[in-house]
């Protein structure tokens, strides 16, 4: 059985929210991961999705969570004034990133700048908040994690760097890698990249683009969906997941494009990921199950 | 002449996505004014401009773009980077909006195109912006029959409320504000006027938001609290203070708006219900913001 490592996503969509009933299927909200363990909850990204994740708390119960940034892009971070146990005296937020501590909390401390919100920096909201530095190797949750620079916004020597995570569990049984934002280009950070989740049983991979959109988006730090699942294949991962859907793709589009993809990689393990869905992990398959 | 008020997004705090949310819609605030002009007037940049942004550049018809701001709390300006037009260099947008202490709308808006935190390439922002400060009680004219007026609302900083004439219509929007009766004084400025006599200045606030929204067709008017859950101090009102407020005015229409990220369709037609006997006495028509709702004016 080994330990436990299955993720479920409450945001899938890239840049911007984009709520309506034509995207209910795979969901409107933007990047927000949680990777369920044999401990308490661990969360990558808090976009939007983050806001209905926190809807599940109970005032009463002391929440205890950590939440790890890949970058700080606005929709990966704008849903955290918004994640209810932040207003809970009792809650324990820890929060972390490869940056510096103390650039992480003045990274985040726009989101609760009094002109933009009705709060007074994070400094003073309820929960105790405290931020953390990652080193490779650290144990969050029970779960080793690693990190790795990708192909993102100006690329991985930019000052403004974006984090892909591995998370293994503590006997080594299950791995998983999450690469929300990364261009897949032919180059050495991808190969990086591949290297890293090298068979993954589960490989999260950025996939806004079509080929075609793709033309005219080439330096935007998106994948195309077809170069997506050829990571996937490269790293032979078990499944991949691609996520950080464009705002103006429907359920219909994703549904189309995935049945195209499935007969061009027809070897490949692949979806397109669901919010509220839990994929869980288990030996030599992957299950996944509508919750909520 | 006519004025069409569209709605893209009637959410208040923060966009949600809930199925038993999308009767009404889960976008944050964004509403359109449409007239015979072909430019566009738009008020607030919540993420339901951003369907309305690609609708707009597959059937452009101006280059030129007006957004009226009525304040910078998040869910009203979140989307303004990503609203596609400001990626063509032929487009001109001007932002009008109020100049709070604090922060001046430009360097609020810039602030959000910082690469570290805007998510596509910044040099992809072409278009041609302008900056206009409007104050409260001004009246200003976009193009040579559009002629719009503010009032300071209840809320945080200086949030304005608009109220868009257009040959002898008028659309009005309230939103966010607070009840300010015993001292619940949010908006900047607001407790320095009040002091020495507090009921004095509540009831010129009072009086000055009827008076501005005086016989206008239709009222968009914050009302995020139900009428028993009131926290006043939030910012925000409730469907009974604001039908009082348009009877007083003599307000045609009421449209209840900044719907709670919590509410369901459910509980926003219990809002709608907790004032429509009291509405049809009173004879104001209300209803419910409605994401892609339209109403005509002549």
């Amino acid at each position: 059985m080994g330990s436990r490592l299955a993720v479920k996503f409450w945001g899938t969509r890239g840049i911007i929210p984009s709520p309506r009933r034509s995207t209910s299927v795979h969901g409107g909200n933007t990047s927000c991961i949680e990777i369920l363990s044999d401990r308490e909850p661990t969360i990558v990204d808090a976009g939007f999705g983050i806001c209905h994740l926190g809807e599940t708390y109970p005032e009463a119960k002391p929440i205890d969570v950590n939440i790890i940034f890949t970058h700080m892009h606005w929709d990966h971070i704008h849903g955290l004034p918004f994640f209810n146990p932040i207003y809970f005296p009792a809650s324990n937020i820890r929060l972390y990133s490869p940056l510096p501590a103390n650039t992480l909390k003045q990274e985040l401390d726009i989101l609760f700048n009094g002109s933009y919100s009705p709060f007074d920096g994070i400094e003073n909201m309820p929960a105790n908040i405290s931020f953390h530095q990652l080193n490779n190797g650290d144990v969050i949750a029970g779960l080793d994690v690693s990190f790795i620079n990708l192909q993102h916004a100006l690329g991985p020597n930019d000052k403004n760097p974006c984090y892909g995570y591995k998370f293994k569990t503590a006997d080594g049984d299950k791995t998983l890698t999450i690469a929300t934002d990364h261009e897949a280009l032919p180059n050495k950070v991808n190969q990086q990249v591949l290297d890293f989740a090298k068979g993954a049983d589960l490989m999260i991979h950025d996939a806004q683009y079509t080929l075609d959109e793709y033309q005219t988006k080439k330096g935007w730090g998106h994948s195309a969906m077809e170069h997506a699942v050829e990571n996937i294949s490269n790293a032979e991962a078990k499944l991949g997941l691609l996520t950080h859907h464009d705002p103006h793709r429907n359920d219909d589009d994703l549904q189309k494009m995935f049945i195209k993809l499935k007969a061009q990689y027809p070897g490949v393990s692949f979806e397109f990921a669901k919010e509220r869905v839990i994929y869980e992990i288990s030996h030599n398959n992957l299950q996944s199950k509508k919750t909520g | 002449m006519s004025l069409t008020l569209c709605l893209h997004g009637v959410r208040g705090s923060r966009p949600t996505d809930r199925l038993d949310q999308m009767d009404f819609g889960c976008n944050s605030t964004c509403i359109e004014f449409k007239t015979e002009n072909n430019f566009y007037l738009i008020l607030d940049g919540g993420t339901g401009l951003i369907p309305r942004g690609r609708e707009i550049v597959q059937n452009q018809k101006s280059t030129e773009f007006n957004f009226i701001i009525t304040h910078t709390h998040w869910d009203h300006i979140l989307a303004l980077p990503y609203f596609e037009p400001l990626q063509d260099s032929k487009n001109t947008v001007t932002f009008y909006s109020s100049k709070p202490v604090r922060a001046t709308f430009e360097s609020l808006f810039n602030r959000m195109l910082k690469e570290r935190n805007l998510a596509i390439p910044v040099e992809q922002i072409k278009a041609k912006i302008n900056f206009k400060t409007v104050k409260s009680g001004e009246e200003f004219k976009i193009g040579n029959d559009i002629s719009i007026s503010t009032y300071q609302l209840n809320h945080q900083g200086i949030t304005l409320g608009y109220r868009v004439r257009h040959g002898n219509h008028s659309a009005c929007v309230i939103t966010d504000n607070a009840p300010i009766d015993n001292g619940n004084y949010m908006g900047e400025g607001m407790a320095a006027a009040a002091k020495g006599n507090p009921k004095a200045f509540e009831s010129k606030f009072r009086q000055g938001l009827v008076k501005f929204l005086a016989n206008a067709d239709t009222v968009v008017y914050d009302t995020h609290f139900a009428n028993d859950n009131l926290k006043a101090d939030w910012g925000h009102s409730t469907p009974a203070l604001a039908l009082d407020v348009c009877y007083e005015a003599r307000v045609k229409r009421l449209v209840i708006f900044h719907h709670a990220p919590e509410d369901s369709d459910h509980d926003v037609r219990a809002k709608l219900d907790s004032i429509k006997d009291r509405a049809k006495k009173l004879g104001v028509e209300v209803d419910a913001a409605t994401e892609g709702k339209e109403w005509v004016h002549g």
